[in-house]
């Protein structure tokens, strides 16, 4: 076969000591992308309750995993597949990110950074701690009727379950986008997001947008959680890695940006994928944060950033 | 004339300090009113008291009869008030068209467009510029631009702070003859300025403001006369 022989015939990196043939590579970009999908989700969250209210939602990986264990409740409790259950997740992450907006964040909005981290950082400790006296801190996966489906492209397989994950995701990330760009209620958040004064100045009511912001924020994040929770095994403490994936990628993309944020979750996933291929799976963050490192170095406001006036 | 706005001993600041004390003044139905004073002297701080983006430590505010001190700033709006703030704080990512349309306040899209359309044929410079983003703007068009903003609000009073801020002649004398024209048209204006000649040639009254009271009030003619007005503030 043409690619076989091609494959023998160039191995890449041997100076690592390992050859890497072309097809892993294929795979690995395939699954990088694809896993990229709910990254970008989790980032347009995060991106979208920075952009508004100028907070770091430090609890953002903490309510993903909240989304992943309500999918696991579906799932195990009334037979809902996670790829159905999403919505539901979304929904319930929506009122659960208004109710911490509403009763908590509201009264930090104004107040210094060191604050708002300390609050959001005692609100991701509340809901991982929490998770853990009810889930336990045992490892666990949801199981999807999607789980075990694979497609062949050529020597590459896709895993089904990563597919559908990635059209959702992508699908929820163009449905907020044309919420905020065809809106009325879309255009007032995104004119909050650029002048909160401007916005208080025309008698828009800012706490009724800071609400839905959040709220939105946390379904997005709801819904990447029940996405992922048939692929990534998950215990109460995933929570953090997930915060860092989520803020390295708003980073990259530029802090504010929804197109930043999606490309920049498709870039971070795609270095794992190759990092895991490359060097091992154990290493595979040392690709996205070198990522990190080398695009705050040549554009220190992420992708798509402005820079601070 | 019936009175629009009566502050009424009036006390606002920021923190420990206290900005303005005291303040009383009325803005009749129809009038352009002049609000003079130097840098610092509270200006801004009492337009910000009335649209309740500051709140009052004391006195009151009436608005067409009604009190509306402690209200939030998005019911001043809908009674009526609208303020077009110290550097305009428009919304730079947006385009003008949807800064103007944001100003409007209820859901009935003919009424937004027609006043849109007013608000164009004031502005045709607006009209122009209406697809480009406000931040890409020049000042004076900005200035426009947040005028605009607040006409969309269809207001009784409309609060002007400092409109010739930073502005080429030209745009500040366009500016002025374009405020000229809605104050004509009835809608009431209570105008925030340094440029004092500019103000006073707009206006029908005027109140000074020194360190955070009022200091002097009377008809545009009374203050051109006015010694100390002339010394401080015409440079006379």
């Amino acid at each position: 076969m043409e690619l076989s022989r091609a494959r023998a015939l160039i191995p890449l990196l041997s100076s690592t000591g390992c050859s890497v043939d072309l097809t892993l590579v294929g795979q690995g970009l395939i699954s990088g992308v694809l896993f990229g999908g709910v990254y970008s989700l989790m980032a347009v969250g995060l991106t979208l309750i920075f952009g508004v209210m100028r907070v770091v939602n430090f609890a953002h990986g903490d309510m993903m995993v909240w989304g992943m264990y309500l999918a696991y409740l579906l799932a195990t409790h009334a037979g809902v597949d996670p790829y159905a259950g999403f919505a539901l997740c979304a929904a319930a992450l929506f009122v659960l990110g208004l109710l911490i907006q509403r009763g908590l964040v509201d009264r930090i909005v104004d107040a210094p950074h060191e604050m708002q981290i300390l609050l959001m950082l005692g609100v991701a400790l509340v809901l991982e701690n929490v998770a853990l006296m009810v889930f336990g801190p045992e490892p666990t996966r949801v199981t999807s009727s999607l789980a075990t489906a694979t497609l062949w492209l050529g020597p590459v397989f896709v895993d089904v379950n990563r597919l559908v994950a990635f059209a959702v995701a992508v699908a929820l990330t163009l449905a907020l986008s044309t919420f905020l760009f065809r809106t009325e209620l879309g255009r007032t958040i995104r004119a909050a997001a650029d002048n909160t004064y401007g916005a208080l100045v025309i008698g828009t009511d800012v706490r009724r947008v800071y609400a839905v912001a959040f709220g939105i924020g946390a379904a997005c994040v709801g819904a990447a959680g029940a996405l992922v929770s048939s692929i990534l095994p998950f215990q109460p403490p995933t929570g953090l890695s997930l915060s860092v994936t989520s803020f390295n990628v708003v980073i990259i993309g530029g802090m504010g940006s929804l197109a930043g944020a999606f490309v920049g979750g498709l870039l971070v996933s795609v270095a794992e994928s190759l990092g895991a291929v490359f060097l091992k799976p154990s290493l595979k963050e040392l690709f996205s944060f070198t990522l990190l490192i080398v695009i705050l170095l040549f554009r220190p406001a992420g992708l798509f950033g402005k820079r601070a006036s | 004339m019936s009175t629009l706005l009566r502050l009424d001993g009036l006390d606002a600041g920021y923190g420990d300090l206290t900005a303005v004390s005291g303040v009383s003044l009325e803005v009749r139905q129809g009038e352009a009113v002049a609000l003079i004073g130097s840098n610092g002297a509270g200006k801004t701080t009492t337009l910000r008291a009335i649209t309740g983006l500051l709140p009052c430590r004391g006195g009151r505010v009436e608005f067409a009869g009604a009190r509306i001190d402690g209200l939030g700033s998005a019911q001043i709006v809908a009674r009526g008030i609208a303020h077009v703030p110290e550097g305009r704080q428009l919304f730079p990512t947006l385009t003008v068209r949807d800064n103007l349309e944001l100003g409007s306040r209820g859901g009935d899209r003919r009424r937004r467009d027609e006043t849109l359309e007013s608000v164009f044929t004031l502005f045709p410079r607006l009209r122009e510029r209406q697809r480009q983003l406000a931040g890409t703007l020049s000042g004076g068009e900005q200035q426009m631009c947040a005028i605009g903003r607040g006409l969309m609000a269809r207001p009784r009073l409309l609060l002007l702070d400092e409109p010739s801020l930073g502005l080429a002649p030209v745009a500040v004398k366009l500016i002025f003859e374009t405020l000229r024209r809605v104050n004509d048209a009835g809608t009431t204006l209570l105008l925030v300025e340094q440029n004092v000649p500019r103000a006073l040639q707009l206006s029908h009254r005027g109140y000074v403001l020194e360190n955070g009271r009022i200091a002097l009030a009377g008809t545009r003619a009374d203050l051109l006369a006015n010694p100390h007005v002339k010394q401080a503030y015409l440079g006379l």
